[in-house]
Formats: C-alpha cells, structure tokens, sequence
C-alpha cells in the first residue's frame, strides 16, 4: 500500500517537474524585478514549513529533506521523496512616480529523494534552486537617425529567460545520540537566453521594417559542495550548521551565441540553525545565514554585490487537529538581505511574515507517510528605487513509503 | 479512506499547480536595466559608393499589347497617334424568320449600310474641353498589329516595311464623327453601302481602318469598338437586321519617339521601357564624412545589421509632356536573373508584391519627389559574406509591360539628384551573459 503510494507521488513529482517545461534549473517564472540585478535574484531553496517558521533552512526538528541542512536527513527510516511548489503574487512600484505593476508566478523550489540504508545512512537526490534570472525590461524611446535628421520611435526589450539551480547528491549519517553529520556534492545546472529586440514603431521607411534582434544563450555549470551537522540533546534542543562551498559558476555560449564564456565566483554560505522545545508542543526556533556576494558583484557595471546576512524565527505547535489529522500551526518572520542592487543603492532588503499549517495526511503506527504543508507569506522588500510587496503561497509534499 | 485523502492531496496540488501557472514574466519600465543600448543610424549613400552601371531598356512589348487604343493630335508638345483596326470577316449568314414566319438560315445577306461604333475611356483619356472630331479612314497598306510603328509599317525578322507615308500610310476617307463629352461616352462613324462592301470584301489584301483624332490638343482613349452592320435578309426583304463583326485587331502608331536623356531613368510606357540597376554596396564603409561620423570608419556592414535598405530615386518631369502619366504610375523592381543576357534576360520574383504607385502629379513640372525603393533583402544579400548574391542587379518596370503610352522618369547617375541608397542600420555590441 505503502509502496504504491510512495510510487504514485514520485509519478507526481516527475508529472510536476515536466509540466512547466523545466529544464535543469530553469523556474517556471520569476519572482521579483530584482532579477535584473546582477546576477539575479535569490530563490531560497526552502519548503513550506521552513517558510513558515521564518527558518533559513537549517536547525528545525524532524528529518525532513532540506538542501541546505545536509544532516537533517540523517534520522530517516524509510524512503521518502519530497517536492515544493510555491506561487507569488507581486505588487512592484518603481520609483516615485511609476505606475505600479503586478505580476505572479509559479517556480518549485526544492524536489528531492531521500533513502536510507540501514546501518550506512540516508541517501539523497535532489534538485534546488539557486538564481532566478526571469524578468523583461520593456521601454519606448524616440531614437535620432542622424543621416536625414529623420527620428524613430521604437520600442527596445530585453528579456532574461532562465536560473540557476544544482542538482545534488547527498549523504547523512548518525553518528551517535547527540551528533549527526552530513554532505551534499554536486554542481551547478540551469541556463539563461538574453535576448535584446528593438521593434520600430514609427519610422519613414518605404516598407515594414522587421525587428532587430540580438541575444544568446549560456548554460551553466560548475561544482557545488556542503558539509553539515546537527546536535541533538534530548528531545529538547537541536543546533545545526551547514558550510556551503559556492565554487565559481561557469556559463558557456551555445554553439550559435556570439557571447564571450563567463565564470562568476559564487559566495560561500553559512547558515546556523536551532530549535527548542519550550512545551511538550510547542518549539521556538530561530536561524541565521550570511553569504557574501561582493566578489560576484564586481563582475557588473550598473550593479553591485553585497554580503547578505538574513535571520528568521518561528514558532511551531504541533498539538493542532485539523480534519481529524494531526496537525502543526506556523508562524514566523525572516529578514535579510538581497545579493544585488543598483550601483549606489542603498543595502537591499527584504522582510516576510508567515504562517502555516502542517497536515499529516496518512500515518502508519508512529510514520507519517504522507504529510503536507501549506505557508501563506506576506513580504516586501526593497531594491534601490524597487519596492515590491507580495503575498506568496507555498505547498510541500512529503512522501515516505517502502 | 486514506485512499480518499491520498487523492485528495493530489488533487489539491494539481489544482495549486494550475491556479499557480500562469505566467506574468515581471516587467520593468527602466531602461538603464537594459544591458545593451544598440544604436539606430540612417546611412545615405552616394551612387558612386553603392551603384555602378545605370542602364535603360526599351522595346517591351508594343503598343498592340494593351487594351485601349491611343489616339492624339498635337498633344502637350507634339505627340500624334492613330489607332489602325483590323477587321474581322463580315458575318456569312444568320438565322432569319421568312416571310411565312419560318427561321432559315439565310447566308446571301447584304450589308447595305454600317457603323463603327467605339467607347471612349473618359477617365483614361485627357480632360476635353468640348465636342472633338475623329476620322475613320481605310488602310491601303499592308501591316503587322505587333510590330508597326509610326515610321514602319511591318518590322519583323527579314521584313522591315515602312509605311509610304509616315503614320500609316495612304488612307482613303470613309468618314469623320463628332463626339461631344456633354452626351456620352461613344462615337459613331457613320459607313455607306460602297464604303461597307469595301471593307467587307475578303478579296482585298488589306481590310483595316485607321483611326485619327482630328481636334488639336486632345489625347484619347478609346476602350472598345464595334462594327455594326444594317443588313436585309434576302428571304424577308422587308426587315432589316442589326449584326455586329469585331474588331479583333486593335493598336496604335504614334510620333514622336522619346528617347531617355543619358541623365535619366525611364519606366513604363509602350513599348516599355525598363531601368536596370547595378549595385555593388561595399561590405567595408571608409567614408563619405557624414558616415564615419556616425558609425565610425572603417565600418563593416552585417547583413542582421540592416533594418531596412531602400534606393531613394527622384522623379523628373515627363518630356514630353505628353507622355506623363495620366494616372498612378505603378512601379515594379525584380532582380535579374541573367545579366549577361539583357535586355532579354528573365526577371526574379517583384520586391514589391503588388507594386508600387507613384502619383501622376510626381513626374509633372513641379512634381519632383523622392520615391523609396525597398531592396532590403538584395542588399542583405550582396554584402553577406555567407550568401553569394545570385545577381547584383535589378529592373525597374512598369507593374505589367506595357501598361500605358505614359511613362515615368527619373534622376540618374550623373544628374543633381542621383539615386541613392538609404540604410537604416542598428549597430550593437555583442550581448554577453553579464
């Protein structure tokens, strides 16, 4: 029974990997202008309950499979395969005086596979995010044609299609009652198309003038690493840490692009986690992580890097009943920081209340074998003369099964 | 029941994913987020820098290929025409009812007297001021429709024939007409038993009638004609029948002939004339001035560079006047397929689909304009180093040859206002992944 449900959910992940069109690391859209900063914009590879809890994906109770808590996973006795979806409606305003706009979109940030094997450890396969890089700019001008002193009116695009994501393979062992260590290694994936196109609008020309296009496409590459570890004391108090190796990022043009090869040195990343149980059902848990993306940043003209430090806390009970299930109620609040922003901007930031609600949806003895989460976000964050606010929706399934 | 929530689940996130799905790609007004600002610059070239061998060919088709007859007398500086008609065979028998009332066919009709009715076409034709006159005479010399012209009665391979008098020749009188635009749109020329069974008789060697506008000052076109015929059927003496006999052969002569001056560029007329273009547009830019200083030289030229290339003629007035176009001239340009075999060699397919007007007013006195001719592609062409250009040059024609005595005129090499070549060009760095 278990079997089959466990084979029916991977069907559904690999259902939800191919509906959208991915291809490695590509999310099914963007998140935030933000993108078109530097390098682009963050997308924290994180499920619903870590959102929830303001987490910064480290240091939380459980065993759940967590890309940034390579030691997380160390505690789990049966297979289980996990995915994240997650949905943001964004209300963006650029600078006094702009009309406002809005946008939404879907991305999936965290699909992995988690299996143990008795006495050696728990295995791991996942796919996270990284970089989004999805966002257009689009603006009218009126271009002087010198020559005849003729003038045009054109409109000039730019569109980014494309992130950054890895695809890692991971080990977790216990390796006694208090210390749990983990590793993950793997490499950089995804792929960016920047395309450039100017459409005239309005030229003395004797017939239709076709659109000037230029662009090309670069895919991604390069080794990521991570090393974590978890201590547990009693049932009471969990701390973990995780040191990620970001290793530099190699883009290569496509056999069609004009475009030079580039390499970006990717922060390292280090992330400080716990959880503490202040009631039988009720844990407070709190996190920090700092990268520094300064040295990717001097690669750009009009942007610069900062280094990012971004801490959350949350709150989790797990006495709730909903449905007739057992069920945990979230709250959390994250704040931090962004990696790029405008040259001479001011530090960007971003700021997120949570909530959210975890449902065990089929239990065997003491396993969940089927569980979800729903978190439901409110943030804002600010860039330079960009301000956004956003509502953002996020559901995780976790399957577990023989 | 677990199974139930298990579907559950699934359901709910389909139906997430679904509602999640569409796609707004974030949106930015801020141009300096653009990573490339390409500039957009208009290129003028000199013929000399773009344009070698300007040639001009005529003796497209012939005046026997259109559709309306020319006629002309001393029109706007001098032009004369006539129309020349040939006559079919007079109808041989009809079926008539008798004098019982029965239908017999009876084939000893006599054709006792006529008339050559033709329709003018008013909005072809030049303005009349008031009633003009014809005249219908009769051809007394042998001519060939395709080849006469106004000096040469038949020039065709091994036969070149001129008229004993210039125009058409010796004619005899059968009759004049008036038409008066006030009433109508038709003349009738009225034809008497002798001057029917003149032009009737199969025996003669010529049957053709020439037709000349005698009122000065006038040019007209005459769309259509007709020969009607009175006749008295032989087994019912007392009626009269109308019968009609075509005129399948219909042309015109004119004087003078206009060569183009060596400055100038000619399309259209009858027989047509062509204009064809020779272009060799450097792939390397070293000058004039005006272009380095806008895109720097020396400039390589990338045909994905070219947003648009059009050769800028300017229109000339007509001389003489009487060849200017009556209504919108519509232009063509093919490229040509075999230059080594011109003026006969094969056109490619039009750059224009359709063609392009030219108003009449462009090539009248004040009328000079700038008419732009689109040869994006061509050029894209010629200064690619990865497609070998299949012709450098190309023809300009009347849309289909001939299509009216009018023609249109253009500037040439050499003139003040010589062709050129106009680019609109976006030139942008490399896109690079930072």
């Amino acid at each position: 029974m278990i079997g089959r449900r466990l084979t029916a959910l991977l069907g559904l992940t690999l259902l939800t990997l191919a509906l959208p069109g991915w291809a490695g690391a590509r999310t099914a859209t963007a998140q935030s202008v933000a993108a078109a900063d530097g390098l682009g914009a963050v997308l924290a590879p994180l499920d619903a309950r870590a959102r929830a809890l303001g987490s910064v994906g480290i240091g939380l109770r459980g065993d759940g499979l967590v890309p940034t808590d390579p030691a997380a996973v160390a505690d789990l006795v049966i297979p289980s395969v996990t995915f994240t979806l997650q949905t943001s409606w964004v209300d963006v305003q650029e600078g006094e005086g702009t009309d406002p706009g809005t946008f939404a979109g879907t991305r999936f940030p965290v699909v992995g596979v988690a299996y143990p094997v008795i006495g050696v450890g728990v295995f791991s396969l996942g796919f996270s995010t990284v970089l989004d890089q999805e966002w257009r700019v689009a603006q009218e001008r009126r271009v002087d044609l010198g020559g005849s002193g003729a003038r045009a009116r054109v409109t000039d695009r730019f569109s980014s299609e494309g992130g950054v994501g890895t695809v890692r393979v991971g080990f977790a062992r216990r390796i006694n009652r208090t210390l749990s260590l983990g590793a993950t290694f793997g490499a950089y994936t995804g792929d960016v198309s920047r395309v450039f196109t100017r459409s005239f609008d309005s030229i003395d020309a004797v017939s239709a003038v076709p659109v000037f296009s230029v662009g090309g496409q670069w895919r991604y590459s390069g080794l990521v690493t991570s090393l974590g570890a978890a201590a547990d004391f009693g049932e009471i108090f969990r701390v973990s840490a995780s040191y990620g190796f970001g290793g530099s990022l190699g883009a290569n043009p496509t056999d069609d692009t004009d475009g030079a090869e580039e390499s970006f040195p990717m922060p390292d990343d280090l992330r400080l986690g716990a959880s503490a149980l202040l009631a039988p059902e009720l844990s407070l848990s709190a996190g920090l992580q700092r990268s520094d993306w300064s040295g990717t940043g001097e690669l750009y003209d009009e942007a610069e890097g900062h280094s990012v430090l971004t801490w959350g806390t949350g709150l989790e009970f797990t006495g709730a009943r909903l449905l007739g299930k057992a069920s945990a109620l979230r709250v959390g609040y994250r704040r931090g920081g962004l990696p790029f922003a405008p040259v001479g901007s001011e530090s960007p930031t971003e700021s997120i209340w949570s909530g959210g609600i975890g449902l065990d949806l089929f239990q065997v003895g003491p396993t969940v074998v089927a569980a979800s989460d729903f978190t439901l976000e409110r943030g804002s964050r600010t860039v330079g003369s960009l301000s956004e606010e956003y509502w953002r929706f996020a559901l995780s399934v976790r399957v577990s099964g023989t | 029941m677990r199974s139930s929530t298990g579907r559950t689940a699934a359901l709910l996130l389909l139906a997430s994913m679904a509602w999640g799905c569409a796609e707004e790609v974030p949106t930015s007004s801020d141009g300096d987020r653009i990573a490339i600002v390409p500039r957009t610059v208009e290129l003028i070239l000199p013929w000399d820098l773009f344009g070698e061998d300007a040639r001009v060919f005529g003796g497209f088709g012939s005046s026997d290929d259109l559709f309306n007859v020319v006629v002309a007398n001393d029109y706007r500086g001098g032009l004369e025409s006539r129309g020349l008609l040939g006559l079919a065979d007079f109808p041989e028998a009809f079926t008539v009812r008798d004098t019982v009332g029965e239908n017999v066919r009876d084939s000893a009709l006599t054709f006792f007297s006529g008339r050559l009715v033709a329709l003018i076409d008013t909005i072809a034709s030049s303005a009349v001021d008031g009633p003009v006159e014809f005249s219908i005479s009769r051809l007394l010399e042998e001519w060939h429709s395709p080849t006469a012209v106004w000096d040469l009665a038949v020039d065709t391979v091994g036969d070149r024939r001129p008229w004993t008098v210039p125009g058409g020749g010796t004619v005899d009188l059968l009759s004049t007409a008036v038409w008066d635009p006030a009433e109508g749109d038709t003349v009738v020329f009225e034809l008497d038993s002798a001057q029917v069974a003149v032009l009737g008789d199969t025996a003669q060697a010529v049957r053709a009638i020439r037709l000349d506008l005698e009122s000065a000052g006038n040019r007209l076109e005459i769309a259509d004609l007709r020969l009607r015929l009175d006749t008295r059927p032989s087994v019912n003496p007392d009626t009269t029948l109308l019968l009609t006999s075509l005129v399948p052969t219909r042309t015109f002569i004119y004087q003078p002939f206009a060569p183009p001056p060596p400055d100038g560029l000619r399309v259209g007329g009858a027989p047509a004339w062509r204009t064809v273009l020779n272009l060799d547009v450097p792939r390397v830019l070293t000058g004039p001035e005006e272009i380095c200083d806008a895109v720097g030289c020396p400039f390589t030229l990338d045909p994905d560079q070219i947003n648009t290339a059009a050769i800028l003629l300017s229109t000339r007035e007509v001389v003489p006047a009487a060849f200017q176009p009556s209504d919108t001239l519509r232009m063509d340009v093919r490229p040509v397929l075999a230059p080594d075999r011109l003026p006969k060699s094969p056109l490619g397919g039009s750059f224009l689909g359709g063609g392009r007007g030219i108003p009449q007013e462009a090539f009248g006195p004040d009328g000079s304009t700038e008419v732009g001719i689109p040869v994006t592609e061509f050029v894209r062409t010629l200064v690619s180093e990865d497609r070998e250009a299949p012709t450098r040059q190309f023809a300009l024609l009347s849309i289909f040859e001939p299509i009216s005595i009018a023609f249109g005129a253009f500037d040439g090499p050499g003139s003040d206002r010589e062709p050129r070549l106009r680019l609109i060009i976006t030139v942008s760095d490399t896109l690079e992944v930072r």
